[in-house]
Formats: C-alpha cells, structure tokens, sequence
C-alpha cells in the first residue's frame, strides 16, 4: 500500500515536472484553443452576437473582443502546441479561462440556458450540449488549473523551447 | 525572479499585440464584420417590430413567424404556425435554415422572435440569414414571446394558451 502510494506521489510529481504525459496535455489545450480560435475566427459576426447575449460588457465594446479573441486563442494554441513562450501563453489562458468561467456563472446565476459557443462540441458529435450550466464552469476550473500545471512544469517535452535550449539558444529559468 | 516575471509579462504582451494585429488584419483583408446590432438595422435590413405590429401580419397571414428558441421551448407554447429554428447550436442552425430555405424565401415577410427581449437570439439568427443569401428586410418581435403571450395573443404547443 505504501509502496503504490508512493509510486502515485512519484508518478504525479513527475507529470508536474513534466513528462510524456505533461507533453500530451500540453498538446491538447494548444488544439482545443485553435479549434476553438478557428471556428470563432470563421464567422465572427456570430460571435459577436453571442458575446452580446452574455451582457457582461456594453454592447458598443463588443466588436473588439469579437475580432482579438479568436485570433488571441489561435496563436495561443500555435504556441502552446509548438512548445514555445508557454509560460506567457499559460498565463493568458488562465485569465481567459477564468473570465469564460465568470461570464458562464453570471450567466447561469441569471437562469440562462442558451448554447455557450465555447468549444462548438456539436460539431464533433450530436448529443454534445453545451448549453450553459454548472459542468461548463466546473470544466474551465479544471482547464484553468491544467494550465497553471503548465505554466509550473519545468520540462516540456517535444516542444520548440527543449529544442532551442538544447541547441543553446534559449536559456529558460 | 523578477526577471522571470518581466520576461513573461513581456512576451504575454507580445502575444495580445500579435493577435490583436492579426484580428484587425483579418477584419481588413476579409471585410464582413458588421455587428448585427448596430449596422444591420441601421443599414435597415433588420426590423423591430412590436407584438401589435406582429399580430397584424400574423392575422393578414402575411409573414412566417421563425421561433429562434430551442426545440424543447417552441414545442412547449410558440406563435400559431411558427417553424422553429434555433439560433444555436450553430450547426443545428445551419442545418434548418438549409432545410427550410425554400419556405423562408417564399412570398411571405420573415418575422423571427426568441426568448426574452435580451436574448439576441433572433438577431443572430436574421444575421445569419442575410449572410447566406437572405436580401429581404426582416423583422423581428423586439420585446420577444413575452409581449406577445402578455397581450393575449393567440399560441399554440404543449402548454397552449
């Protein structure tokens, strides 16, 4: 019992050093934000509306985030996938995150139930609802806390900062 | 440390700059960001109008009412003859405004109305419409179902009247 425990410890201490596992996280985040960046950046009339129907900013600000956040999500996702300034990325995407996860709980304290537009899952498979409620806050916690993860972990595997460090031409703290 | 923070705060500026040039380019480069809200219905396309105005097309028969709410809300109580055409999610939009195309390009005006007077819904979905080839003015209910079911207008579904 005390050996496995231990064996956990080690297992977990090593996924927050960075690892193989860290490594395919990592992967994952950077290609959830571009698919997201993508699909928001295809029509972002759309999104302007659906930023709209959040209310938490004046509907004269909206065109802004409208145009800067699906580009915001496509190069963080280019980054984190790649591997390279994933600190800087890792902290933008938490904040963002944590923003996504206000606007969905002033929303769902208000009693909305419209469909959040954040990750447009019905496009992978039906039955993939994404109206708003708890388990989409509970899911940006848990995304926010994958990339503190991130942004903590100290190697990163396959990626262009392990590269460039490993040919001396980026030294990393 | 500190130079660490300096560095990330650097390159996270760098990353919002990147994007934010990216997404004014984008914009430039492929015109099409006119937000519903504002330049649509300045440009006149989409219309307001009130439940009162709305039940007079609706009793001349001169307008199909679009219900842009969810299946579960339009089946409960809708506008008599509505067909229903969610705003989101946005596939499922796509999907019935394709199916239905042939009727919302009939000799009918379109009058979409949604939820509740904030819900955004049926500007999005008009917004929708004009971008895939819709080029007749729309309408939409701007106080939504509730001031129509308030004035006592007729409906029909689950819960009727």
């Amino acid at each position: 019992m005390g050996t496995m425990k231990s064996a956990a410890k080690n297992m977990m201490r090593e996924f927050a050093y960075g690892n193989g596992a860290t490594a395919a996280v990592r992967v994952f985040l950077g290609l959830m934000l571009l698919w997201s960046g993508v699909i928001k950046a295809l029509d972002t009339e759309v999104f302007g509306a659906l930023i709209m129907r959040y209310r938490i900013i004046p509907d004269i600000l909206v065109p802004y985030p409208a145009i800067v956040i699906p580009y915001l999500e496509i190069v963080l996702g280019l980054f984190i996938v790649a591997g390279y300034k994933i600190r800087a990325a890792a902290s933008i995407s938490v904040l963002m995150m944590i923003f996504y996860a206000f606007a969905l709980s002033v929303n769902l304290v208000r009693g909305e139930t419209f469909d959040c537009g954040c990750l447009h899952l019905d496009m992978i498979g039906p039955g993939l609802d994404e109206r708003i409620g708890i388990h989409l806050v509970v899911r940006n916690v848990i995304l926010s806390l994958l990339f503190i993860l991130l942004y903590h972990a100290k190697n990163h595997v396959r990626s262009v900062e392990q590269y460039l460090e490993k040919r001396g031409l980026l030294k990393l703290h | 440390m500190r130079q660490m923070t300096r560095e990330i705060m650097r390159d996270a500026f760098f990353i919002v700059i990147l994007s934010t040039l990216l997404g004014i380019a984008a914009n430039i480069l492929f015109p099409g960001y006119e937000f519903i809200g504002s330049s649509r219905s300045k440009e006149g396309m989409i219309v307001p109008v009130s439940a009162r105005e709305a039940h007079i097309k609706h009793a001349a028969s001169s307008a199909l009412f679009v219900d842009a709410r969810g299946a579960a809300e339009y089946s409960s109580q809708r506008i008599p003859g509505a067909i229903n055409i969610p705003s989101s999610p946005a596939s499922l939009s796509l999907r019935k405004i394709r199916e239905s195309f042939d009727a919302l390009k009939g000799d009918r005006e379109l009058l979409i109305y949604c939820g509740d007077p904030a819900c955004g819904a049926s500007d999005e979905l008009a917004g929708r419409l004009l971008k895939m080839g819709y080029d007749r003015h729309i309408y939409v209910l701007k106080e939504a179902f509730p001031s129509w079911r308030e004035a006592g207008y007729p409906t029909e579904g689950e819960e009727g009247r």
